[in-house]
C-alpha cells in the first residue's frame, strides 16, 4: 500500500515536471534550438512524362518541439507527400528541410534509414502492420533494426504495448485484432523506439468515431507526457480542431492558411476515462524523458 | 540488423511460404544431387583405377633388361648363329661399346637408386606337383615379399609365406578344385612335393643342348608345353644340362584371384613359391630357353628385372637412372598418364552435367526470391519506412538466399550419397549376376560433401543477387501506398 502511493505520488510528479517542460519549449517559439522542425523552399515534384506534378511546392514550415500539428487539405493537395519528407521516406526535389537539427537532403541514404528508425515514428491511415508476424514481434521490429541488445527489447516493447493497453494481445496477429487495435499496434510499434517526432498520415482514416477517439487521445497522450512532437494528417477538421493544438491548410502543394485548434488536455480531469492504459508501472518511461 | 536477428527474419520469410521455399530448396537439392553423385562416380572409378593399377604394381614396376639380349637376337636372326659374347661391336646401340650385362652387381646398383624398394627377377617355371600317387602339372612361380601387398591377397585363404626362403607354396583356387574337386580347402596344410627341372652348369661353347634338356623332362606330360614348341630354342652361350630335383612344400593358401590383376606374365601361374626359394633352386624356366636367369662359369646374369618404385611418381627418375646404366627400360608410365588425363576430362564432363542441374535450379531460386519481393512489396517498405537501410534488405534476401542454399544443399548431399550408393549397389548387383567381384565405382569422399554444401549456398547468394538488389531499391512510399 505505502509503496503503491510513493509510485503514485512519484507518478505525478514526473508529470507536472513534463507538463512544465513542454509548455516551456512551447513557449520559447522562434528560437530555432526549440524547433523540431524547419522546412525552407521546400518542393518535391513528380515528372511525368513532359508534365511536372508539384506535389509539395514550396513550402516555408516551422514547427516547434512538442508541438501537436494537424496538416489539413483537400485530397491531392500534398499533405502525404509532405509527411514522407519529414519521415525521410522521401527525398525534397529542392529546398531545405531540417528534422531535430538533421538536414535531411544532406543525408546518406544509410544514415537517412537511421534518422527514420531513431528521430521519427511513423502511423499510417493503412496501419501497416506485417501479417506474418505477432503483434509482439511488429512492436519489436523498429528494434532489431536499431540493433538493440537482445536482453533490453523486451522491456521495451512491454512497456509500449502496456500504453496503448494491448499487452494480452501480444501473442496475437495482427489480423485477429480490432482496426482501432491495430492501429494501436501502429502507434505502439511507432513508439518503441523512443522517437522525438511523431508523423501520422490519416491514423483515423480506417477507423469508427469511437476508435478514432481512442487513437487521438494516444496521440494526444504522447504529446503531452512524452514530449513528442506530432504532425498529423487529417481529413477531419473538427478531429483536429478538438486536438491539435495548431492546424495547417494545404492546397496545390501550398500552405494557405493556419489557425490555433482548440484542444482539451489529455491530463485534465474527465478526459482521461479511455486513457486508463498508461498505468502506474509505465510511468517510470515517462520519468527517464 | 544484426545477424541473429537476419536469420531469424529471414527464417520466419522461408517459413511463411513453406511449400514454395521447400519446393525451391529441393530444386536446388536435386542439382546439388546430380552434381555430387557425378563427381562421386568419377572420384570412384577414379580410385577404383587408381587402387587396381597401382596395387597391381604396374604403375610403379619397372621392367629392366639387356641391350644384348636384343642385339643377340637380331644377331642370331641375321646369321642363325652364335654369336660371341661381349668382344664384338653392337651397331644398334651406340652409346655402349660393349652393352653391360645384367647381373647381380647390376641387380645391386639398380636396388640402390632412390625410391627403387624391389629388384626383382621375374621366375616362372613348370613342374609336377606330388602327394602319394596324386600329381599334377603345374606352371609354377616365384612370388616377391611385395607381393604381399597385392590386391588379390586380400581374399587369400590360409597365410602368406613365412620366409622368403621358405619351403611353401599358395595355390590357386582352380588348381585346387583340380586336386579335389570335392573338396577344395583340403589342399591347405598338405605336405606336397615340387619335381622340377634343375639346370646345372656346363663349361662355354657345349652349345645345341637344348634336345637332351626335353629328354630330362621326357615322363613328363607337360614337356612339350614348357620347354618346347612356343619358342624356339636358342643357343646360349653357356651350355648347362638339365637335372630332376624334387622340393618338399607346404601349402600355407590358397588365391582366390590372380594376383597383379592378371596384368602380368607371374600371374598365370597356379602354384607359386617363394622367389628367394626358387632362386636357390637354380630352374630351368621356360623362358629359361632365353635365359631369364642365366648361371654360367658362376656368374649369374638376368635377362629381365622387375623393379618395384615406391610410387608412380618416381618412376619416370628411376627409368632414367637405369638407362644410364646402360639397359632397357619399360613402364607403363606413359599409359597411367594418359590414364589420369582421361579422368580429369571425365570428372569435367560429369562436372558440366552436375552443374547444368544446378543451373537449372538457380533458376528456381532466382525466380522464388523474385516472387518474394513483389508479393512482399509492402513488407519491405513497411520495413524500410520503419528504418531499415537497403543494406538491410539487401542482407534479409541474401539471408533467405542463403537459408534455401544451405537447406538445398544438406538435401542434396544427402540425395547425391543415396544416389552413389544406389549406383554402387545397381554396379554390384550386375556384377554379381555376372560371378564377378563387387567393386566400388562411386565414392563420396568429405571434401565432395563440403563442397555440395558450399557451393549450393554459394550459387543460392549468387541467385540471390539480382532479387535483393531489387527488393533494396524498392522505394518505400510506392511500396506502402495505401490501396
Ligand atoms: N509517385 C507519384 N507520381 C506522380 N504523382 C504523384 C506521385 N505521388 C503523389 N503524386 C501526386 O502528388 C499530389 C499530392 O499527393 P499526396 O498523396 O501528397 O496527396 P494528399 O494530400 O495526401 O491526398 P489524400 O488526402 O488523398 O491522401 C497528387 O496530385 C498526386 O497525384
Ligand atoms: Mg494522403
Amino acid at each position: 500500500m505505502c509503496l503503491r502511493a510513493v509510485t503514485c505520488l512519484a507518478a505525478v510528479i514526473a508529470r507536472a515536471v513534463e507538463w512544465l517542460t513542454i509548455v516551456r519549449m512551447t513557449s520559447a517559439g522562434d528560437n530555432s534550438r526549440g524547433l523540431a522542425i524547419q522546412a525552407q523552399a521546400l518542393a518535391r515534384e513528380y515528372v511525368m512524362g513532359a508534365e511536372v506534378i508539384r506535389a509539395v511546392d514550396g513550402i516555408d514550415l516551422e514547427i516547434a518541439k512538442g508541438e501537436f500539428a494537424a496538416l489539413l487539405g483537400p485530397s491531392g493537395s500534398g499533405k502525404s507527400t509532405l509527411l514522407h519528407l519529414l519521415a525521410g521516406m522521401d527525398r525534397p526535389t529542392s529546398g531545405v528541410l531540417r528534422v531535430e537539427g538533421q538536414e535531411l537532403g544532406a543525408l546518406t541514404p544509410e544514415s537517412l534509414a537511421r534518422y527514420r528508425r531513431e528521430t521519427v515514428g511513423m502511423v499510417f491511415q493503412a496501419f501497416n502492420l506485417i501479417h506474418s508476424m505477432r503483434v509482439y514481434d511488429n512492436v519489436e521490429l523498429p528494434l532489431r533494426l536499431a540493433e538493440m541488445p537482445r536482453g533490453e527489447r523486451d522491456a521495451r516493447v512491454r512497456e509500449s504495448l502496456e500504453r496503448v493497453g494491448l499487452t494480452a494481445r501480444s501473442d496475437h496477429r495482427p489480423s485477429q485484432l480490432s482496426g482501432g487495435e491495430q492501429q494501436r499496434v501502429a502507434l505502439a510499434r511507432a513508439l518503441v523506439n523512443r522517437p522525438s517526432v511523431l508523423l501520422a498520415d490519416e491514423p483515423t482514416g480506417n477507423l469508427d468515431s469511437k476508435n478514432g477517439e481512442i487513437i487521438m487521445r494516444m496521440i494526444q497522450e504522447f504529446n503531452e507526457h512524452l514530449g513528442m512532437t506530432v504532425v498529423l494528417v487529417t481529413h477531419e477538421r473538427a478531429l483536429a480542431e478538438r486536438y491539435a493544438r495548431r492546424m495547417i491548410f494545404m492546397a496545390d502543394g501550398h500552405i494557405v492558411s493556419e489557425s490555433n485548434g482548440n484542444p482539451t488536455s489529455a491530463g485534465a480531469p474527465g478526459t482521461t476515462s479511455i486513457l486508463s492504459t498508461p498505468s502506474p508501472q509505465s510511468t517510470p518511461e515517462g520519468e527517464a524523458r | 540488423m544484426k545477424l541473429p536477428d537476419l536469420i531469424d527474419l529471414a527464417a520466419r520469410n522461408l517459413r511463411n511460404s513453406r511449400l514454395r521455399n521447400g519446393l525451391t530448396a529441393a530444386g536446388i537439392g536435386v542439382g546439388i544431387a546430380s552434381l555430387v553423385a557425378m563427381l562421386s562416380l568419377g572420384v570412384g572409378l577414379q580410385e577404383l583405377a587408381g587402387s587396381r593399377l597401382s596395387r597391381s604394381g604396374l604403375f610403379n614396376t619397372v621392367m629392366v633388361s639387356e641391350w644384348r639380349s636384343v642385339e643377340q637376337m637380331r644377331r642370331d636372326g641375321q646369321q642363325g648363329q652364335a654369336g660371341a659374347l661381349g668382344g664384338g661391336s653392337a651397331p644398334s646401340f651406340p652409346d655402349f661399346a660393349s652393352p653391360p650385362v645384367l647381373d647381380d652387381a647390376a641387380r645391386q646398383e639398380i636396388m640402390r637408386l632412390p625410391g627403387v624398394m624391389e629388384v626383382e627377377p621375374e621366375i616362372r617355371f613348370v613342374g609336377e606337383i606330388q602327394q602319394g600317387d596324386k600329381a599334377l602339372i603345374a606352371q609354377l612361380g616365384g612370388l616377391p615379399a611385395s607381393a604381399r601387398e597385392d590386391e588379390a591377397f586380400d581374399t587369400l585363404k590360409g597365410t602368406f609365406f613365412s620366409g622368403l626362403q621358405a619351403g611353401e607354396a599358395i595355390v590357386r583356387i582352380e588348381f585346387a578344385r583340380e586336386w579335389d574337386a570335392a573338396n577344395p580347402q583340403s589342399i591347405l596344410g598338405q605336405e606336397i612335393v615340387l619335381r622340377y627341372a634343375e639346370r646345372e652348369s656346363l663349361a662355354p661353347d657345349n652349345s645345341n643342348n637344348s634336345a637332351d634338356n626335353a629328354d630330362g623332362f621326357a615322363n613328363s606330360p607337360a614337356s612339350d608345353s614348357a620347354l618346347g614348341g612356343e619358342e624356339p630354342a636358342e643357343d646360349s652361350s653357356y651350355g648347362f644340362t638339365v637335372v630332376r630335383k624334387e622340393q618338399p612344400l607346404r601349402v600355407v593358401g590358397i588365391l582366390e584371384t590372380q594376383p597383379y590383376g592378371g596384368m602380368r606374365e607371374l600371374s598365370r601361374a597356379r602354384v607359386f613359391i617363394p622367389l628367394g626359394l626358387a632362386e636357390k633352386m637354380n630352374l630351368l624356366q621356360s623362358a629359361d630357353l632365353r635365359g631369364s636367369v642365366t648361371t654360367g662359369g658362376g656368374r649369374r646374369t638376368y635377362s629381365s628385372l622387375m623393379t618395384q618404385v615406391n610410387s608412380p611418381a618416381r618412376v619416370s627418375e628411376v627409368q632414367d637412372a637405369v638407362r644410364k646404366m646402360g639397359f632397357r627400360t619399360f613402364s607403363i608410365l606413359n599409359a597411367s598418364q594418359s590414364l589420369a588425363r582421361f579422368f580429369a576430362i571425365l570428372d569435367l564432363f560429369l562436372g558440366i552435367f552436375g552443374s547444368m542441374a544446378l543451373a537449372v535450379a538457380s533458376l528456381g531460386i532466382v525466380n522464388t526470391l523474385v516472387m518474394a519481393v513483389l508479393e512482399r512489396r509492402r513488407e519491405i517498405g513497411i520495413m524500410k519506412a520503419l528504418g531499415a537501410s537497403d543494406g538491410d534488405i539487401k542482407k534479409l534476401f541474401f539471408a533467405e538466399a542463403g537459408t534455401l542454399g544451405l537447406f538445398g544443399g544438406l538435401f542434396g548431399v544427402a540425395f547425391g550419397w543415396a544416389m552413389s550408393k544406389g549406383i554402387n549397389m545397381a554396379t554390384e548387383y550386375y556384377l554379381r549376376q555376372r560371378q564377378l567381384p563387387p567393386e566400388t565405382v562411386s565414392s563420396v569422399p568429405p571434401w565432395l560433401i563440403g563442397l555440395g554444401i558450399g557451393f549450393a549456398i554459394i550459387v543460392s547468394l549468387i541467385a540471390g543477387l539480382y532479387p535483393a538488389s531489387r527488393a533494396a531499391k524498392l522505394d518505400p512510399v510506392q511500396a506502402i501506398r495505401y490501396e
